[in-house]
């Protein structure tokens, strides 16, 4: 029963290889790719629960396995979860062999990979935070990769992290005694703790400030690893404190606790995605109205508002990788990191797509990935709280006119050619988009538009993901 | 460490008030002045006496380590510090103008910053707030002075984090406010994967800050 362990210590170690071989230019990104779609490939084609023979030995990918006596478990509800991990890292890497091969999200991403998947395989749950705590650390390194870029980004993502581990750790410890000595303000306690921890880690209003400043400053492949892989795993550790104790949805005040927590950072989100700061800040808030709407849909505590949520969160990767990797296109062919928008979008069409797209698929926008999850999420909240439904609708309507705004700018002609001067000058000689970059930017629009053409694939992974929690509501 | 251990056992009053003094004092130099050089002194201080502190609710020698990651982390503070100090004086030779423009008038007062009041009213503050949430929201399973050491660093942490914009001083920032944390959490979890894996993170979190300092050292350079 080595699976667990395998999908642990594999990518830290192949991290380390693929960090050995920065001097070979693309190679790591590429290497890190094929490794993650191993690994993700294995998660999805293998079964758990019979023996595989690997290298001539017999080994059980599922079950539980022990690593410095400390229990790691695969079962059948992390398998996709880890999939889906593994192959979103792995397109990352493939965007990053193109756009960025000579960075750090290659080897560091890889080995984060491995330390996220420890974050959903550990039990008990303080050795998941701890290395959460961890992989967020190391993920400052890739988010910060050019010298010359702000510190904003990776400087408040590691405060608000680190902020966030010692409630996880201390309600573990309060939950263990009332085991013992049930005593009512221990559980008032650890609620509160866990709530204001994963609060910071998911960036809810009033602890959003990281989420747009990694959109911002940060490298945008990173900045995409984090909003959806690293996010995911925190919602899915979400899942499994909410697994490990079940009556922290039954808590008297859950659903008006999230539901408005949830509300106020979507809106927030959308509100602030119509100020023109740029596409990266715009991805930003364009994830915290997708976690706004992931909040209002854990208030539910029923298995339709989880199975949704889950849906949301497979569904928010395509979109993140896609925005990111279209930004990156922008940036490279405007050929520096400070970059103007204004006429990118006619020298650069296939990014200027694929941002707009990704961006579409966050706002929940038919026919992306994005939009079955969030048409679900309208249906069901439309039934029971109509206005919840309405506001949620306006926050992804700002993301929309964002979107709009910034499409405006890179469709508008560039200053210098509109003066006097300019208008005499012959236009500037422009390059085509790398032709490698315009076929993966391709696959992504394809995959983006196919998913929400088809998302039963999404939705069967969801409902395996929250198959095991136990929820007051049907 | 025998002699360590005997000098504590000899005088075990210096684990108690003393050594929250100690922190005190550390606290005081962290948040009242801006230099690089007093903060490291000012963090192997601390370390030291949030090892004595330790002595009282873990294994001395597991102590022993948690103090000897500290100063490894203050190493690693002091090799950035200086690396960024040669950076800004090759910077300022290029502008040498410039220099004796912003030179000092008095050189004779201490490398105080301007907002130096303020400070010394944040250090009290720090005080205070620790001190009634020692009295107030007494910490389970370890005795009460120990309790406001950890409120004290928690505090100061949480107080320098909020109050600069500089890498390195946020991230000294959230040291001081995990030695609190650790301080507390070591009496609750002995286990020492968990010490590792906390030392293991304090440690990539100092790498992580220096990383930060010496991209910030040089966006400001070029910013110049």
């Amino acid at each position: 029963m080595i699976g667990a362990v395998l999908l642990l210590l594999l990518p830290i170690l192949a991290g380390g290889v693929t960090y050995a071989l920065r001097r070979w230019r693309g190679l790591p990104a590429l290497l890190a790719a094929a490794i993650s779609f191993a690994l993700g490939g294995a998660l999805v084609l293998l079964p758990l629960d019979r023996p595989i023979t690997l290298l001539g030995r017999e080994i059980m990918l599922g079950g539980e396995a022990e690593l410095l006596g400390r229990t790691l478990s695969l079962g059948p509800q992390a398998q996709p979860v880890l999939a889906f991990l593994f192959l979103t890292g792995g397109f990352l890497f493939l965007f990053a062999w193109r756009l960025e091969p000579e960075g750090l999200l290659a080897p560091l991403g890889l080995a984060l990979l491995g330390l996220l998947s420890g974050v959903l395989l550990a039990r008990p749950l303080i050795y998941s935070a701890l290395l959460l705590q961890i992989a967020a650390t190391l993920s400052v390194f890739p988010l910060q990769a050019s010298p010359r870029a702000p510190v904003q980004a990776g400087l408040r993502y590691l405060t608000f992290c680190t902020l966030a581990l010692p409630g996880l750790l201390i309600s573990h410890w309060l939950l263990d005694i009332y085991a013992v000595t049930p005593d009512p303000p221990l559980l008032s306690t650890a609620t509160a703790l866990i709530g204001f921890s994963f609060a910071l880690l998911l960036g809810a209003v009033p602890f959003h400030p990281w989420v747009p400043a990694v959109g911002r400053y940060g490298e945008p492949l990173a900045s995409a690893f984090i909003f959806s892989i690293s996010s995911s795993a925190v919602w899915f550790l979400l899942m499994a404190y909410l697994q490990t104790y079940p009556w922290l949805a039954g808590y008297a005040r859950w659903t008006t606790t999230l539901m408005t927590i949830g509300v106020v950072t979507a809106v927030t989100g959308g509100l602030l995605a119509t100020a023109r700061r740029g596409p990266g800040a715009l991805m930003g808030y364009a994830v915290m109205v997708d976690s706004g709407v992931l909040l209002v849909m854990l208030g539910q505590a029923t298995r339709t508002g989880v199975t949704l949520g889950n849906t949301a969160v497979f569904a928010r990767a395509p979109g993140v990788v896609l925005m990111a990797a279209g930004l990156m296109g922008l940036r490279e062919q405007s050929g520096g990191e400070i970059w103007k928008p204004e006429g990118m979008g006619r020298k650069a069409p296939w990014s200027t797509v694929a941002f707009l797209v990704g961006g579409l698929s966050l706002a929940g926008f038919p026919p992306t990935a994005g939009f079955a999850p969030r048409w679900g999420i309208y249906y069901l909240l439309f039934r029971t709280r109509p206005w919840v439904s309405l506001l949620l609708l306006l926050a992804s309507a700002g993301v929309v006119v964002g979107l709009l705004r910034l499409l405006h700018e890179l469709l508008s002609r560039p200053p210098r050619l509109r003066g006097e001067e300019g208008e005499k000058e012959p236009p500037p000689p422009t390059e085509p988009e790398p032709k490698l970059l315009t076929v993966l930017l391709i696959i992504g629009l394809i995959g983006v538009i196919g998913l929400g053409i088809f998302p039963q694939g999404l939705a069967a992974a969801a409902a395996q993901a929250g198959a095991g929690f136990i929820l007051p509501g049907p | 460490m025998d002699t360590i251990l005997a000098f504590i056992e000899q005088y075990p009053f210096i684990t108690a008030m003393p050594s929250i003094a100690g922190l005190f004092v550390a606290l005081g130099m962290l948040l009242l002045s801006e230099r690089w050089q007093v903060h490291v002194l000012a963090l192997i201080v601390l370390y030291f006496f949030v090892g004595l502190l330790h002595t009282r609710v873990i294994r001395p020698e597991v102590a022993l380590v948690k103090a000897l990651m500290g100063w490894l982390i203050c190493l690693a503070l002091h090799v950035t510090g200086r690396y960024i100090d040669q950076h800004r004086k090759e910077g300022a030779r290029k502008a040498e103008e410039t220099v004796k423009s912003v030179a000092p008038r008095y050189r004779w007062l201490p490398p105080l910053p301007p907002d130096g009041p303020l400070r010394s009213l944040v250090l009290l503050v720090t005080v205070v707030l620790a001190y009634a949430a020692a009295v107030y929201f007494p910490l389970p399973q370890i005795p009460r002075d120990l309790g406001m050491a950890c409120y004290l660093l928690a505090v100061g942490g949480l107080l320098l984090v909020g109050m600069s914009e500089s890498s390195l001083r946020v991230g000294i920032g959230l040291l001081v406010f995990l030695s609190g944390f650790d301080l507390f959490y070591g009496a609750l979890e002995p286990s020492l994967v968990v010490t590792g894996l906390l030392g293991a993170g304090n440690f990539l979190l100092a790498l992580a800050m220096t990383f930060l300092a010496i991209s910030q050292a040089t966006v400001e350079e070029k910013g110049v």
